[in-house]
Formats: C-alpha cells, sequence, structure tokens
C-alpha cells in the first residue's frame, strides 16, 4: 500500500494495545449507516504507472507548452533560472508549514523577510507582506486595507485594470461592505486618461485603484492622480508589475500608498495559472491594516538575530471575525521563489530583462505597423500592446497557432464587451521571445491578413 | 548568518538575459524613468545558491523529521507529485492558451473533480479556490447567493467555539455576522445551545467533523437536521478530512458545501506556508452558483466555459493552484480506491495508539476515542512546576522533533494538539512517545531545562514580544 508505514505487524500490535481487534473498529462511533463500503474510485496504481499516464497528459498540451507563447493578461512567459528551479526543490523548504516555530524555520523566514525588503526596495514602498494568493486577491485586499484605514466604504476602480482582477474585486466587494466604482481610464485610441478616475474621488472615497501598467501594457504617470486621491483623505493603489519598476518610475515614487498585483513574472513559471504570489506593499503607517504574515526582525534568547512571523494580532488564528483578512495558508513558496529570482537576477539582470521586454515590444510593433489592415494603438508599452486587424481576434489566434505561434488573447472572445473590439488582439513580448520569433509572428499575420482582404 | 544584502560577489544576473542595448531604455519618456535602480542583491549565481541552501540547513520539514502538527496533516509529500507538475506541457501551459491546445490539463482538472465529488459525497466542485480559507470564503459566498436567489436574506452564520480562526474570519469577510455556538463536555456541539442559536437569520452553520478536537460529532445527522430544519445550510471545514476519505462522507452526512485542503488531505506540500488548494464541492442546488471557469465535458472534450448567470463570479485570476492540483491528482491515483480508506484508518490508528501512550503524563483534554488527531494537555504535576505547553513545544525541538501545534483550540487550555498522520512509522511514533515521556519528567526534576530550550537549534528562543514592538519589517528598517 502506497504511503503508509506501518507493517501489518505494527498494526496488530497497536491494535492489541488498544484492546481493538480491526482497523474498522476504530470507527466504532461514526454512526454504521454512514460508514460506506464502496467508493467508485479507480483501483491504485504503480508509480510507473501514474508516470506513464501523467506523461501522456502532459503530451496532449505540449503544442502549446511548446509554442512561441505571445500570450499575457495576466501571466508572462518569462525565463525561469534554472538555479531557482534546482532550490526550490529542498525538501527543508518546500515540505515545511508555515514557521510557527521560528526556532527551526529560520530558512524560510530569512527568506521571506528578504523578500520582504525586496519588494519594498522594487515598489520604493517600506513594507511588503510574505505573499497573497494571486494579483487578483491582492488588489481585492488592498481595497479592504484602505477601507480600514479611511473608514470609508467608496473604492474607485480605474476601469481598464484586468476585466478578470475587476471580477474578482466584484465578487468580493459585497461582503466587504465596499462600493465599487468604475470609471474609464481612457480607451485604445485615445490614451490613458487620468481625468475620469481624479474626478471620481470625492470626500467618502477610501481608494483610488489604477493599474501601471494598465491591461493593455500602457505606463502612465500617477502623480496627478496621487494629488487628487491625497486631496479627498483616500489612498492611491498602484496595481503594478514588479520587472518593470527596474526601469519605470515605481509606484511608491509615484505617490502610490499601497502597490499589489501579481509576482508571478518573478521566476514562477505558467503552470496553467497558478500557483502565482499576490504581492502588496505599503507605506509604513498602513502596516497594523494590512492583511497577511509579515516576517520581522528580532533576537534569539542569546541575543543574535533572529527571524518571527509578527504583527500576529491581525490576523485570523488571533483576531477571528476581527482579523484583517482570513487568509492563513498562502503562497509562501512563491514569495521565496520570487525573492531568490531578484537575488539571481540582481539590478543588472532584472534591468536587462525590462528592457528586453520594451524592445521586443517595439520590435514587434514596428513589423505590424508595416502591414497593411493592421491598426495599432498610442503609448508607452512596456511588455504588452494591442493590435487591431479586420479579421475576427480568434481567427487570427487559430491562424498563427497552426504556424506553432500562440498570438495573444483574443479580448472580446475571451473577456466580453469591452472597449476593445472583435478584431482586437492583446500581445505580450518578454526577453523570451526571439527576432526570429518576432519575424515569423509578422509573417504569419500579414499572410493571414492579406489572403483576408 | 549574513542576509543577501550582506554578501557581495561579481554578479552574473545580467548573463541570464541579452542585453537589449541603450536604445531599449531610451524608449520610456523621462518622465517615467525610474530615478536610481532599486538596490538589490549584486551576486555570482554559486553565491545566491550557497546562500540559499545555507537558508534551507536552517529550516525543517516533513522531509526531515516527524511533523506531527495537529491540523495541519503534515504526511509524506511523494515525489513522483512534484516531477509531474514539473513536465513541462503542465509547467509552461500558459493559462490562456486555447481550450483545444491544453486537452490534457483540462482532462487532469475534470477527473479530479470527479474523484473529489466521489470522496466527499457532492454533486459538483471547483477547483478554483487557492487555500483552505478561500474555499472558506467562496463556500459563503455560495451559502449568500443561495439564500439570495430564493429571497431570503439571512446575516448570521454559525462557528462552533472550537472553530479554526479561518471560520469566523472568512464568514466575516463574506458579509456574514459570526455567532459561535458552545461545545459541551464530550467536545461535540450541544445541540440544545444548537438549537437556540438557529433561527431564521441563520443562514449556515461551518463544521469541521471530525471537529477540531479531534472528535467525530455523533450527532451529525441531529444537527444537519436543525439546521436544515430551519432553512438554513451546513458547511463542512474539510481541514480534518484525512480522518474518514474512504470511510465516510460528508456529502452522507448531511453537509451542502464542503472544502478540501489539498495541501493536508491529498499529500501537496504545504510550502513552507503555502501555495496550497482549497477546491469546493457542493450539492446539486447550488451548483449553479459556482464561480468561473467551470470545466466542462463534451464527449473526449474538454473546455473551460464561463459561470452561469447565477455564479458568484470569480474568485481568483485563473482557475486555481494547477501546479498543486497536479499534484493531488497524481497522488490520488497512486492511492486509488483501497489506499484512501488505508490512508485514514491508519491515521486513526497512529493517533489513537499515540493518544493511549502519552496519557499518564498528557492526558487527552476529552476522554474520548479520538480520530486523526487529539488535544493533549500537560498534566496537573507538570503545570504545576511552572511549566508551559510552549516550553515542552521548544524542549522537543531539542529532540528531533517538531512540536505538535500549541494553543488550539482556544477552548482547551495549554493544549498540544497531536496529529501524526499515517505516513510515520511505528518506531517513530515510539520514539516521539518516549521523548515526551523524558521530557515530561525533566518538567518535573529540572524545568529550567525546558524554560530555555531549545538549546539545539539553529536559534535559541525567539523573541516574538520585541519583533512586534520594534518592528523591523525590512533590511532597511533595521539601520
Ligand atoms: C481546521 C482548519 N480550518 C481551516 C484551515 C485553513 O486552511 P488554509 O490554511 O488552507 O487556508 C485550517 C488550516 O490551518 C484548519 O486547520
Amino acid at each position: 500500500m502506497p504511503f503508509v508505514s506501518l507493517t501489518d505487524a505494527d498494526v496488530e500490535a497497536m491494535l492489541g494495545e488498544l484492546g481493538l481487534g480491526s482497523l474498522d473498529a476504530l470507527f466504532a462511533h461514526v454512526p454504521e449507516d454512514l460508514r460506506r463500503h464502496a467508493f467508485a474510485l479507480p483501483p491504485g496504481r504503480t508509480q510507473l504507472e501514474v508516470e506513464r499516464e501523467l506523461e501522456a497528459l502532459a503530451a496532449r498540451n505540449d503544442r502549446a507548452a511548446g509554442a512561441a507563447c505571445f500570450l499575457g493578461a495576466g501571466a508572462y512567459d518569462h525565463h525561469v533560472p534554472a538555479a531557482l528551479r534546482e532550490i526550490l526543490r529542498r525538501g527543508e523548504l518546500y515540505t515545511a508549514y508555515t514557521p510557527y516555530q521560528p526556532e527551526i524555520a529560520q530558512g524560510m523566514l530569512q527568506a521571506l523577510f528578504e523578500y520582504q525588503t525586496m519588494l519594498a526596495r522594487l515598489t520604493g514602498l517600506d513594507v511588503a507582506n510574505a505573499s497573497l494568493y494571486d494579483g487578483a486577491t491582492a488588489c481585492l485586499e488592498a481595497l479592504g486595507l484602505a477601507v480600514r484605514h479611511t473608514n470609508r466604504t467608496r473604492v474607485v476602480v480605474d476601469a481598464n485594470l484586468n476585466p478578470r482582477w475587476r471580477d474578482v474585486i466584484k465578487t468580493g466587494a459585497a461582503g466587504m461592505g465596499l462600493t465599487v466604482v468604475e470609471v474609464p481610464g481612457g480607451g485604445l485610441a485615445q490614451g490613458r486618461d487620468a481625468a475620469a478616475p481624479a474626478a471620481a474621488v470625492d470626500a467618502s472615497t477610501a481608494a483610488l485603484l489604477v493599474p501601471n501598467p494598465d491591461f493593455f501594457g500602457r505606463y502612465a504617470d500617477l502623480k496627478a492622480l496621487a494629488q487628487a486621491a491625497h486631496a479627498h483623505g483616500a489612498l492611491l493603489i498602484g496595481a503594478a508589475a514588479p520587472i518593470s519598476m527596474a526601469i519605470f518610475e515605481p509606484p511608491g515614487a509615484m505617490g502610490c500608498d499601497v502597490a499589489c498585483g501579481e509576482g508571478q513574472e518573478l521566476g514562477l513559471g505558467l503552470s496553467f495559472g497558478g500557483p502565482y504570489l499576490g504581492f502588496l506593499a505599503a507605506r509604513k503607517e498602513l502596516v497594523r491594516r494590512m492583511p497577511g504574515r509579515l516576517v520581522g526582525m528580532t533576537v534569539d534568547s542569546r541575543g543574535q538575530r533572529a527571524f518571527t512571523l509578527t504583527l500576529q494580532t491581525r490576523e485570523q488564528h488571533i483576531r477571528r471575525e476581527k482579523a484583517t483578512s482570513n487568509i492563513c495558508s498562502n503562497q509562501s513558496l512563491c514569495a521565496f521563489a520570487a525573492g531568490l529570482y531578484l537575488a539571481i537576477m540582481g539590478r543588472e539582470g532584472l534591468r536587462r530583462c525590462a528592457a528586453a521586454c520594451l524592445a521586443g515590444v517595439a520590435a514587434l510593433r514596428a513589423k505590424l505597423a508595416a502591414i497593411p489592415g493592421v491598426t495599432l494603438f498610442p503609448g508607452t508599452h512596456w511588455r504588452e500592446f494591442v493590435f487591431r486587424t479586420p479579421l475576427r481576434a480568434e481567427r487570427v489566434c487559430e491562424l498563427l497557432a497552426a504556424k506553432g505561434i500562440l498570438a495573444g488573447v483574443p479580448l472580446a472572445a475571451r473577456f466580453g464587451a469591452g472597449i476593445w473590439e472583435a478584431g482586437d488582439v492583446l500581445v505580450a513580448v518578454t526577453e523570451k521571445r526571439t527576432a526570429e520569433e518576432i519575424d515569423a509572428y509578422a509573417a504569419a499575420l500579414r499572410e493571414a491578413v492579406a489572403a483576408a482582404r | 548568518m549574513e542576509l543577501v544584502f550582506e554578501k557581495h560577489s561579481a554578479a552574473s544576473g545580467a548573463a541570464n538575459v541579452p542585453d537589449p542595448g541603450p536604445e531599449a531604455e531610451a524608449l520610456v519618456p523621462p518622465e517615467l524613468r525610474r530615478a536610481a535602480p532599486p538596490a538589490l542583491p549584486e551576486l555570482s549565481e554559486l553565491d545566491v545558491v550557497r546562500h540559499y541552501l545555507a537558508l534551507s540547513r536552517r529550516q525543517v520539514g516533513v522531509d526531515s523529521v516527524f511533523y506531527p502538527l495537529g491540523s495541519c496533516t503534515m504526511k509524506y509529500n511523494p515525489k513522483l507529485c512534484e516531477e509531474a507538475a514539473r513536465l513541462p506541457g503542465f509547467a509552461r501551459l500558459h493559462p490562456h492558451a486555447p481550450d483545444e491546445l491544453c486537452q490534457g490539463m483540462l482532462a487532469l482538472l475534470w477527473n479530479l473533480e470527479q474523484r473529489l465529488c466521489e470522496i466527499c459525497g457532492m454533486d459538483a466542485f471547483t477547483l478554483a479556490p487557492m487555500a483552505g480559507a478561500q474555499g472558506e470564503w467562496t463556500g459563503l459566498l455560495l451559502v449568500r447567493a443561495y439564500h439570495r436567489a430564493r429571497n431570503d436574506a439571512r446575516t448570521e452564520v454559525l462557528v462552533p467555539d472550537s472553530a479554526h480562526g479561518t471560520n469566523p474570519a472568512s464568514a466575516a469577510m463574506a458579509g456574514f455576522e459570526v455567532r459561535a455556538v458552545a461545545s459541551n463536555d464530550d467536545g461535540e456541539v450541544d445541540l440544545a445551545a444548537l438549537r437556540n442559536a438557529v433561527g431564521p437569520k441563520t443562514a449556515a452553520l461551518m463544521l469541521t467533523n471530525p471537529n477540531t478536537l479531534g472528535l467525530f460529532e455523533t450527532r451529525i445527522r441531529e444537527i444537519a437536521a436543525v439546521l436544515h430544519q430551519a432553512g438554513a445550510l451546513l458547511y463542512y471545514d474539510g481541514a480534518n478530512l484525512n480522518a474518514i476519505c474512504g470511510v465516510a462522507r460528508p456529502g452522507d452526512m448531511g453537509f451542502d458545501i464542503v472544502h478540501v485542503n489539498v495541501h493536508k488531505t491529498f499529500a501537496t506540500p504545504h510550502g513552507g506556508g503555502g501555495p496550497g488548494a482549497g477546491p469546493v464541492g457542493v450539492k446539486a442546488r447550488i451548483a449553479p452558483f459556482l464561480p468561473a471557469p467551470r470545466i466542462v465535458r463534451e464527449g473526449e472534450r474538454f473546455a473551460r466555459a464561463e459561470a452561469s448567470p447565477q455564479s458568484i463570479g470569480r474568485v481568483g485570476a485563473f482557475g486555481g493552484n494547477a501546479g498543486i492540483l497536479i499534484r493531488a491528482y497524481a497522488y490520488l491515483a497512486m492511492l486509488g480506491r483501497e489506499g484512501v480508506t488505508r490512508v485514514a484508518q491508519h491515521a486513526v490508528l497512529a493517533a489513537r495508539y499515540l493518544a493511549a501512550r502519552l496519557a499518564s503524563d498528557f492526558p487527552s483534554a476529552y476522554d474520548r476515542p479520538c480520530m486523526h488527531e487529539f488535544v493533549a494537555t500537560p498534566s496537573a504535576a507538570i503545570l504545576g512546576k511552572g511549566v508551559k505547553t510552549l516550553d515542552i513545544a521548544k524542549r522537543l525541538i531539542d529532540c528531533g522533533f517538531h512540536p505538535p501545534t500549541v494553543y488550539f483550540p482556544m477552548i482547551v487550555h495549554e493544549a498540544l494538539m497531536v496529529e501524526p498522520t499515517e505516513t510515520e512509522t511505528k518506531e517513530r511514533l515510539d520514539a516521539f512517545v518516549a521523548a515526551m515521556h523524558v521530557i515530561a519528567a525533566e518538567a518535573m526534576a529540572t524545568p529550567e531545562k525546558l524554560k530555555t530550550a531549545p538549546q539545539n537549534a539553529p536559534v535559541g528562543r525567539v523573541d516574538e514580544v520585541k519583533a512586534a514592538r520594534e518592528l523591523v519589517l525590512t533590511y532597511d528598517m533595521a539601520r
């Protein structure tokens, strides 16, 4: 029997010690009619058989997993360094529970403390927590933080935030007592617009949540929005992309009080949508209202530096229904991996990665601009942009997929109605995309559009 | 040990990415440009590897030691499951890849849903929630949506006083008022108290079974009837499913909604605090409210479907922690029908055995047969020496064991909650028993030894009070 360690003799001896005649007797106080004897599950299989089955299942995804991936919209195909993958397999780390016994969990605690420091430095804010579930829930939790801080319930959300993240905010809003006001953040043709978000903030507003870059890959200066929010006593929350902060002005420097978002790009790989990493950083003044775990530095009984979970009185296991969040298990190993990624890449590695995305986007845009029938939109695009063709976007993606290129996300088909049209494709270009892949993309698109004309 | 910021070597991170040249950055308008680069570590790859390896030596996991952490089900995490999640066809699969190109992934997830339905006695499952607590929150939003659809605005969620902290916290986050229900002297839900608490405002009762004391709620059918007669729902916190998987099903007990913690029962690793996954199962009448995406089967083809118009919406950006769910699927595939039952049998046997053998020095808080875990307290004699449960926990570290859960559930004074799981040998269980009795003897003879423990850990007892009082949450706050 796999993964049990008691021998038949052990079982017999232990049952004997308990004065029981059989394993079934252990469940004697479970009402007889609740005990079920037949489960419709397949019989157990050997490791070899299961390995083969999983390899076969994985292989059925190989065309997608092996394609030139220009997909984004919340998850990005960045390179995962080999050293990161290697370290993540240390059993001491990944088979540990939450570090409630700090004396034997210094490894994870120190790594999370280092992660918190790196995230704070990257975002230009004072403190970061030790992870939330993903970018979407990080936004929801950031809004909750603002509500607790301001004692107000109205929150303004720039509608150019990732639509999936907006969905999650809508799912959670009523239960958390939030009134969500979505405002347009600028159409594709006009470029980003700060006027509507700024105008929507009033004296009853807890927070203004603005993406940077926005869902369409466009970067904007948020300083005016910070002023508008602060003038009304509201917080400015920037939903941001960590790698971009190597070269772009980070949320803290633009006046954001809170930065949150998705940390998947920091070495986590794609993995069909998870596990990823919700990050949340904030000004020091907000720390007691923050959700999620925090690691602090302290000393041990001998006066040596040591680390421990701290400010636990914010958390569910102590504060119960009054906690700042219900989160318990979080995405610690993903935060660990993100810190490790940043340590491996260092200042220059991350700068190059961010710059390579910019360069890749510029190169692909230049090629697409030369194709008759393709429309591009203005803006400072970092890693993502939208183009329009007269074809339906799904059709474009299908045609390119047949050539081993995952061309992007067809916006209307995937996200329903929005500020986009039926021909709009959202494309991401990471440092992994080669000049050859970009050429092949442009050539395939030229052919597809020409054939349709 | 040094922090990563206190080491310097010839940085090699640049070698990971081709240099796009200065023209690229010139594309950033000056007002959007970062003034000074972020102060990230500058290290060679070798020094990074050494740093993190040194960190791993200051950490223990299930792979290192016996880890009888109650309520957490710290069982062995099979290595094939790790390999499976890393197969390129899974690990490199983008969540926006078209369904036609991820049939293997969707088939796996669909089959996992079916197996969870069978194990829990439910009609439909969503894999979207990313941990147990998120499953609770999802489940409570389902409760809310279900009552709303019947024009029944119920505002209260009941939780036993022994409940895990996430239960009341999730209920509050879902917009409910929380009301505690007392436990009786047997450690079960007090039916009289429950009847008093249940009324037209009651939306649901959240319950773990076995409960957080490790005791089976023997009157579960009556509890379900009380709730259902009042028009309320019964929610199952699946944290303790390891005790009954393959033996009894929450669905048969009358539970309407369940979450399972795959990082407990289904052997996916805890990751030092996460990630896990918290799939939620429901009875058919609640299925229309499940979050998107739904995985549907059309003949031999699988697809992701948007949810019904009655759905609570999305609970995460994508469909959940797929990388974790792959591991759970692989584990279940190896266990199969007989293996699942054997897990519960051996988990309960190991706990019952430990409870009996520890009882002289660490009597169980309730004198009843436990399930997969039990809550004990140090004997009056030990407590009389001024020794606390915390001291016993720290001394266990010196003996090479991870301590049990301490001070939970809150209704038991000086609680020690022990959950051995099915994956440990009898020798290891006996060694733990021996160590506990030695510690009990030390508590009587040399209590200082406990109060100054641990002595054999990477650091001595950590000053948590100072950490909270003089907040240092980043390296920069330390300077
Ligand atoms: C009884 C109980 N309920 C709920 C939870 C929360 O689960 P998770 O940590 O996966 O969010 C736990 C986990 O510690 C638990 O023990």
